[in-house]
């Protein structure tokens, strides 16, 4: 192969690097308006009056919008469509968007917004969701305030417990998480003089925000064209939520027929756009007198917020990921999403797994100790391998590199070398090493089969360049320099030939979402299936132009070869001049559906996912005994993605992936007062990690390929974030002898457990 | 709207003496507090902002007699690079290195921090350690005030809506000083300090015959701790004498729970920054 496996430079590096105007932010269109957003000052209430009086005297105001102006139906479709896209009466957290002024300047909406005058009658809010779980007074969900209730039930899990040698239980929490993406949400709507409205903006998912728009304007999606800029970071945070902001912008540039810009300020997109759910989670294990994993029992709820949105599929994976990367007979898992009056929660890299796994990898260091068995050694007797069944039923008959991974990790950490737990760093600091585990099942699985499809265009010009288009999206993880590699490879061109076309929904149809590391394996495959007409053309012409059968004809790095008398080649660009001259064809339209998976949701049972990627990782960090700060020295994070075929820009997602678990272990969270207000909503006060904090990550790529995957590649972008906070509270276990069980590992809570245990 | 003020530039330090006489004007030098509290609404925009950046008279560092004069808008890269200021304060080098990114420490100044007036500032600590003098300028003439005597609470201070703190002054110590510089933050860059200490030792034969500890973000103002000066004066520094003062340090501050931390955590700390600060003293001692 010429184009997989190379490390080529990503394709929007150099516009990256120097700066180059392609974000929504840069985009200025004749007579564009500015629309501010009016939110709830409440975190709980009714809205008695809006009142904009005051703001209307402001120069160069154009307007109030609200749900009065919305003309097909009030709602933000996810899941159970039960989120407004403007508040009517009823508001549920704070922030909530209720309407947007509009003005000729971003500076003149920003004062009419201080203007407008807000009557509200408050309610007590609902803040704590297990509180609000069956909550009898308060309801802001259905009868009982539960989005949804999941479970998974295999085998006996009292005749299991009972059997055990040892069985831990503990109660673990995780924070809110924000995705701190360098580019804040906006969105330009621009209506066009036949009907139609073209949105631009930061997003995921075009299909969803067409989806959105079209439902506010009560326009056929023909009629919504939705093209992605530049996207600056996203990790989830742009799955969902660009529909509401690009309603915001749509409306009022519907009524006012001039293109209108909103961008979110910093501030504003912390208090309003989605998080990572806060978790909760009670985690029984036990394990035989041989090590063996015999039983786990969890009760997992995740915080969702004011409304569903993501939460039912998030919870989703999470129940399914519930056990981590093991064999398991005896399990019994019950997972809810529960409604509070906070800003609504949704996907952030890992997907409802992360927190559950955050105590399920606690709970395997925990049984390794009490049983006195080297941790690693403990996962390696329990690990999934190939023929394997999951604990929810799966049977796993290829490509489970788990255990390879798991080996790679220790191998390159020197696990079994260090005999001396009693190792201090030169300044006095307390060595630790943790082990974590993980697993992710690749794309939506059953619990959105549904949107399981991708489509792609391929057009080869006779100049022997090549334009491509998805439906999935570019958001910084690297896809269009991926999938331009797998054109490349098909059509036997040069990378550098190959370019992406901006993800636009009028050019592909719908092809869900850019999600759940979904999109080199299924756009991939798309369009490798588009490139099947050119490259036939192109197979065709070679095979007449070097006088041998079409079956013998090789394509690499830009030349047609006879397979049997290599001395016989000819350029592809020569081939494909001359195709263009005969007018074959050299455009092609391809489509991929995923595997078939299944979810039986009474029992918890099913093929959940088409394929899991594979992950290890060791975290090495020394603790300060005194102040109980952490440093983390090194993180080894091993992955089996199947085919690396970008092995840099795999490394590139492991590195980011592990800085961004590092701040979820360590610093990040969200503190919301006793109204239900975020207090931190700047990076002064949510604090992640800074180029001083991150530690040297060794990325390790396992490859065991995924037969249905694009040369054997599947997804993982996600998993590296997964075990990384599981791995640093083991190590501070290994290093200081304190479990910490509660989500951001701070060096006062560190200091606190320091002190009881020394007592 | 920021855009809806007055932006006034003198050229000189008597233009800004006339203006501020005359109008209410917010005093503007690297803006790294005042835009950031404008912008995100926390400041009502002034109608008047008077801005020091064509004045680089107050950016000068200099030494006069035995005492070194610290221009107000000395921003803390010129701190960090001053050589007069590395040699004879270099816990107050310590202290700026520390303060937020590259980009703040090229424009906030030492000025502003003071004036500022957190108690988390930190270059102040190290200010009050050597009893640093403020010289504030008014139309009329100008007065001289103690660091410790010109803060009054978070964000409180004695100057005057006519006055501009145009220099700071710091007497060089005689003999052979001993200085530290400690903070804790939320990640290690970038951080506002949870906790800080400075210190100052003077020995004389080996005895201390001066000592001056700060403690920052550990109360409405930075502190000293008295009690740990009291330990220390007429003694020979050494491990015990240390443990003790670690000790004193946590009665003398009054920390609160925020954002950043909490109290009793805030005041252990106090006691192993001191330590650690008194312990490094030693090991140069000795060293």
């Amino acid at each position: 192969m010429s184009a997989i496996g190379k490390s080529v430079a990503r394709a929007e590096g150099e516009e990256r690097v120097t700066g180059k105007g392609t974000f929504v932010a840069d985009i200025k269109l004749p007579s564009m308006l500015y629309a501010s957003v009016i939110r709830s000052p409440i975190a709980h209430g009714d809205i008695i009056e809006v009142d904009d009086s005051r703001a209307s005297k402001i120069k160069g105001y154009k307007g109030i919008f609200t749900y009065r102006d919305i003309l097909g139906e009030n709602v933000i479709p996810v899941v159970f469509r039960d989120q407004p896209c403007f508040a009517e009466k009823r508001v549920n957290y704070y922030g909530e968007p209720i309407g947007v002024v509009v003005a000729d300047s971003k500076s003149a909406a920003d004062m009419a917004l201080s203007r407008v005058n807000i009557d509200y009658r408050e309610l007590e809010p609902l803040l704590d969701p297990l509180k609000a779980r069956g909550n009898e007074r308060i309801k802001i969900y259905g009868e009982d305030n539960i989005f949804k209730h999941l479970k998974v039930r295999n085998g006996d899990i009292e005749k299991a417990f009972a059997e055990c040698e040892v069985v831990i239980e503990d109660i673990y929490t995780t924070p809110y998480q924000e995705h701190a993406y360098i580019e804040t949400q906006g969105m330009v709507a621009n209506p066009l003089p036949d009907g139609t409205m073209e949105i631009y903006g930061s997003m995921q998912c075009p299909f969803y925000v067409r989806e959105a728009v079209a439902a506010v304007l009560d326009l056929p999606f023909s009629k919504v064209r939705v093209v992605q800029t530049s996207t600056g970071g996203a990790f989830g945070g742009k799955e969902d939520v660009p529909s509401l902001v690009a309603c915001q912008a749509a409306i009022p540039a519907y009524h006012l027929k001039r293109p209108v810009k909103l961008i979110y300020s910093r501030d504003e997109d912390i208090i309003s756009m989605s998080k990572r759910h806060p978790g909760w989670i009670r985690y029984k294990s036990g394990a035989d007198s041989n090590g063996v994993l015999k039983a786990v029992e969890v009760e997992y709820i995740i915080d969702g917020g004011a409304y569903s949105t993501l939460s039912p599929v998030v919870l989703w994976r999470g129940t399914v990921h519930a056990v981590g990367p093991y064999r398991c007979e005896n399990v019994k898992v019950d997972t809810y999403a529960v409604a509070t009056n906070k800003v609504p929660c949704g996907a952030f890299r890992g997907f409802g797994s992360p927190q559950v796994l955050f105590a399920a990898e606690s709970q395997m260091d925990r049984l390794a100790e009490k049983l006195n068995i080297d941790p690693a050694e403990f996962r390696l007797k329990n690990i999934l391998r190939t023929n394997d069944t999951t604990p929810f039923g799966q049977k796993l008959s290829w490509s489970v590199g788990a255990e390879e991974a798991l080996m790679r990790v220790l191998e390159k950490s020197d696990w079994k070398k260090r005999k001396d737990k009693n190792e201090y760093a030169p300044d006095g600091k307390k060595i630790g090493y943790g082990l974590s585990s993980v697993f992710y099942g690749v794309g939506l699985g059953a619990g959105g089969k549904h949107l399981a499809r991708t489509g792609a265009r391929v057009m080869v010009e006779g100049d022997g360049s090549v334009s491509f288009s998805v439906g999935t999206t570019e958001m910084g993880q690297g896809m269009r320099t991926v999938l331009a590699q797998i054109v490349a490879e098909e059509l036997g061109l040069p990378y550098e030939n190959i370019r992406m076309i901006p993800t636009d929904t009028s050019r592909v149809p719908d092809s869900g979402p850019t999600v759940a590391s979904r999109a080199t394996t299924m756009s991939g495959r798309a369009l490798i299936d588009a490139c099947g007409k050119p490259r036939n053309s192109i197979l065709t012409e070679a095979a007449r132009m070097l006088g041998v059968e079409k079956h013998q004809v090789i394509l690499k790095d830009g030349m047609a070869f006879s397979r049997v008398d290599k001395d016989k080649q000819i350029s592809v660009m020569e081939v494909i001049n001359s195709c263009f001259a005969k007018r074959m064809p050299l455009s092609g339209e391809g489509w991929y559906v995923s595997p078939e998976t299944s979810w039986d949701e009474r029992r918890g049972f099913g093929d959940a996912y088409v394929t899991y990627a594979w992950s290890s990782n060791v975290a090495v960090i020394a603790v300060d005994m005194d102040t109980g700060e952490i440093e983390v020295l090194k993180i080894y994070s091993s992955h089996d993605v199947g085919k690396a075929i970008n092995p840099s820009l795999v490394e590139g997602q492991i590195e980011g992936g592990v800085i961004q678990g590092l701040g979820y272990a360590l610093t990040e969270n969200i503190i919301t007062d006793k109204k239900g207000r975020l207090m931190n909503t700047e990076f002064a006060t949510y604090i992640i990690p800074t180029a001083a904090d991150v530690p040297s990550v060794k990325p390790i790529i396992v490859e065991h390929p995924y037969p249905e995957g694009p040369y054997g590649a599947r997804g993982f972008g996600e998993q590296p974030l997964m075990g990384v906070a599981p791995a640093v509270a083991n190590a501070v276990r290994d290093a200081v002898g304190v479990r910490i069980s509660n989500l951001p590992i701070t060096p006062e809570k560190v200091w606190k457990a320091l002190r009881k245990y020394e007592d | 709207m920021l855009s809806d003020s007055e932006v006034i530039v003198p050229k000189n330090i008597d233009e800004i003496l006339e203006v501020i006489s005359k109008k209410k004007a917010a005093v503007i030098a690297g803006g790294t507090d005042l835009l950031v509290r404008i912008k995100s609404g926390i400041t009502p925009p002034p109608k008047v902002i008077v801005a020091l950046d064509k004045i680089s008279s107050l950016h000068k560092i200099a030494k006069k007699g035995n005492r070194v004069i610290i221009g107000a808008s000395a921003t803390y890269n010129e701190i960090l690079h001053s050589e007069l200021i590395r040699d004879n304060f270099p816990h107050l080098v310590g202290a700026a290195a520390e303060v937020g990114s590259p980009q703040i420490r090229s424009r906030g100044t030492i000025g502003g921090n003071i004036v500022n007036a957190s108690p988390a500032g930190d270059s102040i600590p190290p200010l009050y350690t050597l009893g640093a003098e403020l010289v504030l300028r008014c139309i009329n003439g100008e007065r001289r005030v103690r660091i410790d005597k010109f803060i009054k609470g978070p964000g409180k201070t004695v100057l005057r809506k006519n006055e501009l703190l145009t220099a700071i002054e710091i007497e060089i110590p005689r003999g052979k000083p001993y200085y530290f510089f400690k903070r804790l933050g939320t990640r290690r860059a970038l951080a506002v300090a949870k906790v800080s200490a400075a210190g100052y030792i003077g020995i004389d034969k080996g005895i201390v015959e001066k000592a001056k500890i700060a403690l920052g973000a550990v109360g409405p103002t930075v502190v000293y701790s008295h009690s740990v000066e009291k330990i220390l004066l007429g003694k020979k520094l050494c491990e015990g004498i240390i443990s003790s003062s670690a000790e004193v340090s946590k009665a003398d501050c009054n920390p609160i729970d925020d954002i950043r931390s909490e109290a009793n955590y805030r005041r252990e700390m106090v006691g192993v920054l001191v330590r650690r600060g008194l312990t490094k003293i030693l090991e140069e001692i000795d060293g």
